[in-house]
């Protein structure tokens, strides 16, 4: 009874997802201002930059700083698929038009997913060897080697051309990039791609696999000694998460329309390791709350009065923590948080001018401050390594015992 | 046939000799205790025989197939499991987790059936959940199962370190210093589980321990390292009058 009746609720759930996100896709698109659409896109390609990250970092604990590389490979591995032979791929597949061009679109997320889990490989087999700081460094370096190839294989590989069209000659842009990749990443196909990352990242770490790197992660030579393959384990998650941010650089190339070597140096690798530490080490609904967070707030700061808004809740939030938490030093705290108040009442309202016209200055500080204070009261993440519990959070709001244990 | 058997193995980092030309045999169902001071090299044998370290000189047979420079995790699933003096659980991970990552390579689905739950998926983690629970009752564990490791007592952590080497289900155990740090009545218990899983599960056993009634009284034979050397060897009483030993743990007479 179970078998086909689990195929075919998970078949209809997955009709239902696709459903639903055709139907944001179409409704957003429409309804909503193309700034906020472009804030939700951006979001949720962080999203799955930071959850394939999580598994690496987070889960098997192995600090990388290269994903800004593997980002790369899959957005340029992609990009260029769909550039160049986009259009004759279009004229003679047997299809509608858009249908054509779906099917050329996924391929190309795949092809830029497989090659930058290839590249994982290659360079996962020699590093995974080095431990903490010195791994980071080796794919930090990486990620550099990535950035310096790209802006230079145009002219490697224009040597196999004629002189006279050597200059002229595109194969993936170099440093000037690569503009004109046809926009076709949108609101389903993100959020598609956000599902699928959450749902396996989240099945892995409940399996045999994930165990071997929570085990990794918590004690190398122990898990060996239970029968971990150590390398293995730390080299498939390695894999894993390189084709993923292999897939979010395609998604972001074929939203922005073009691919350049800027977006993708080492300060994009570190953006997602500020995703997943901030949101909690090896906890998913982390990376997944803190990547909307944090890609909000950079917006909201823009304006005065965004960035005082964020200011005040993130004052009005300590206060209620602090509150929640300690009941002996509720009059220091609230001084404390009354002083704040003030102080940045007053200073709004004696330094407008002044706040006004330097703001798009003071935004990237604010956003280092917030981050910076954020990372002090929580230093194990938002979330530690805990996820947030939405069957469990309805189970407490029906009030219904929860099943014994 | 012997099970385990160290030939002339020697290991060496720099100039030092930290385990020197030892041989040892186990016969199956053997309980062998190695006793020696701090430094003896007792540790540093139990690295040789999991893959920790390799010899510098000499072979490691284990039933009849030579382990020696083989990755450590494929000499825990060839059956040789092992506890830690300095105990090292995975201590972010449930108690049922710790001991569920034992049963790894026995848990025969792929990647892709994980990632996608297949039939196959569930039906293998319901068995490894049902043998871990199984486990954990044996050892009195099985109220803490859903405990992060790290949230148990001290008593309980050595526990969960010996379930979580049980789960490898090896023919030999190495159990290094089970008791340290514990009061009389839970190092009694600790023997206790000690004899009791031995016959439980017809175990061989290496045991490092430095509470010397519990060796004696344990012990088929006793190993006495010092130095790195093998100075005796024997059964418990042999050991006892051993002048050797008796000059290696109380100095020379005056």
């Amino acid at each position: 009874m179970s078998a086909p009746a689990g195929m075919v609720r998970r078949a209809g759930v997955a009709v239902a997802v696709v459903g639903l996100l055709a139907l944001l896709e179409i409704v957003l698109r429409h309804a909503i201002n193309p700034y906020i659409y472009d804030i939700l896109i951006r979001i949720g390609i962080t999203i799955v930059l930071a959850v394939s990250l999580n598994l690496i970092n987070g889960f098997t604990g192995q600090f990388s700083l290269g994903h800004a590389g593997f980002m790369a490979i899959g957005g340029y591995a992609s990009g260029a698929l769909t550039y160049h032979l986009g259009p004759r791929w279009i004229a003679t597949l047997p299809f509608p038009e858009p249908v054509s061009q779906i099917v050329l679109f996924v391929s190309a997320l795949l092809l830029g997913a497989v090659l930058a889990g290839a590249a994982g490989l290659i360079v996962g087999v020699p590093s995974l060897r080095l431990k903490g700081d010195y791994l980071a460094i080796a794919t930090l370096g990486f990620g550099e080697i990535i950035r310096v190839m790209v802006i230079n294989l145009d002219r490697m590989v224009s040597v196999t051309r004629p002189v006279a069209e050597r200059d002229s000659y595109v194969l993936i842009g170099g440093a000037k990039g690569l503009s004109g990749v046809p926009q076709y990443s949108n609101f389903f196909w993100v959020f598609l791609a956000v599902v699928g990352v959450v749902l396996m990242v989240r099945n892995l770490v409940r399996s045999a696999l994930g165990r071997a790197c929570i085990a990794v992660r918590e004690d190398e030579i122990a898990a060996a000694a239970m029968g971990v393959d150590t390398t293995r384990t730390k080299v498939l998650a390695f894999v894993i998460g390189s084709a993923w941010a292999g897939l979010a650089g395609g998604l972001h190339g074929h939203f922005i329309q073009g691919l350049y070597p800027n977006d993708f140096t080492f300060l994009q690798s570190i953006d997602v390791v500020v995703v997943v530490v901030l949101g909690g080490n090896g906890s998913l609904t982390g990376s997944v709350v803190t990547a909307a967070l944090l890609r909000i707030v950079e917006n909201v700061l823009r304006t005065l009065p965004g960035a005082a808004t964020v200011f005040y809740l993130f004052i009005v939030g300590g206060a209620a923590l602090s509150w929640s938490k300690s009941k002996a030093r509720r009059g220091a705290f609230f001084l404390k948080f009354a002083v704040y108040l003030i102080g940045l009442t007053l200073m709004l309202v004696f330094m407008h001018d002044w706040l006004q016209s330097r703001i798009a200055f003071l935004r990237g500080a604010l956003y280092a401050f917030i981050l910076i204070v954020l990372m002090l009261n929580r230093p194990q993440g938002l979330l530690g390594r805990h996820e947030l519990d939405f069957g469990g959070l309805l189970r407490r709001l029906r009030r219904t015992p929860p099943a014994a244990a | 046939m012997p099970l385990l058997e160290m030939q002339h193995c020697s290991i060496r980092f720099g100039g030092l000799t930290a385990v020197s030309d030892c041989n040892v045999r186990l016969e199956p169902g053997e309980l062998v205790s190695v006793i020696g001071p701090n430094g003896a090299g007792k540790t540093t044998m139990f690295n040789l025989v999991t893959g920790v370290y390799r010899p510098t000189e000499g072979r490691i047979r284990f039933e009849d197939r030579d382990i020696t420079g083989m990755a450590p995790h494929r000499i825990a699933r060839l059956g040789i499991a092992r506890t830690f003096q300095n105990i090292r659980l995975f201590k972010g991970m449930s108690v049922i987790d710790n001991v569920r990552t034992s049963f790894g390579h026995m848990a025969d689905y792929s990647l892709w059936s994980g990632v996608l739950r297949t039939q196959r998926f569930h039906r293998r983690e319901r068995d490894l959940a049902a043998e871990a629970t199984r486990l954990l009752t044996l050892l009195r564990l099985d109220k803490l199962a859903r405990e992060e490791a790290c949230n148990l007592c001290y008593g309980d952590q050595r526990r969960l370190e010996i379930a979580r080497a049980m789960a490898v289900r090896p023919k030999l155990l190495l159990l290094d210093e089970p008791t340290s740090g514990m009061n009389p009545t839970e190092t009694h218990e600790i023997t206790e589980l000690v004899a009791f899983i031995r016959k439980e599960f017809d175990l061989t056993i290496l045991l490092i321990e430095h509470d010397m009634s519990l060796v004696m009284k344990i012990s088929d034979r006793i190993l006495v390292l010092d130095g790195g050397v093998t100075i005796a060897e024997g059964d418990p009483a042999a050991i006892q009058s051993n002048p050797k030993v008796i000059e290696a743990y109380l100095g020379e007479p005056a």
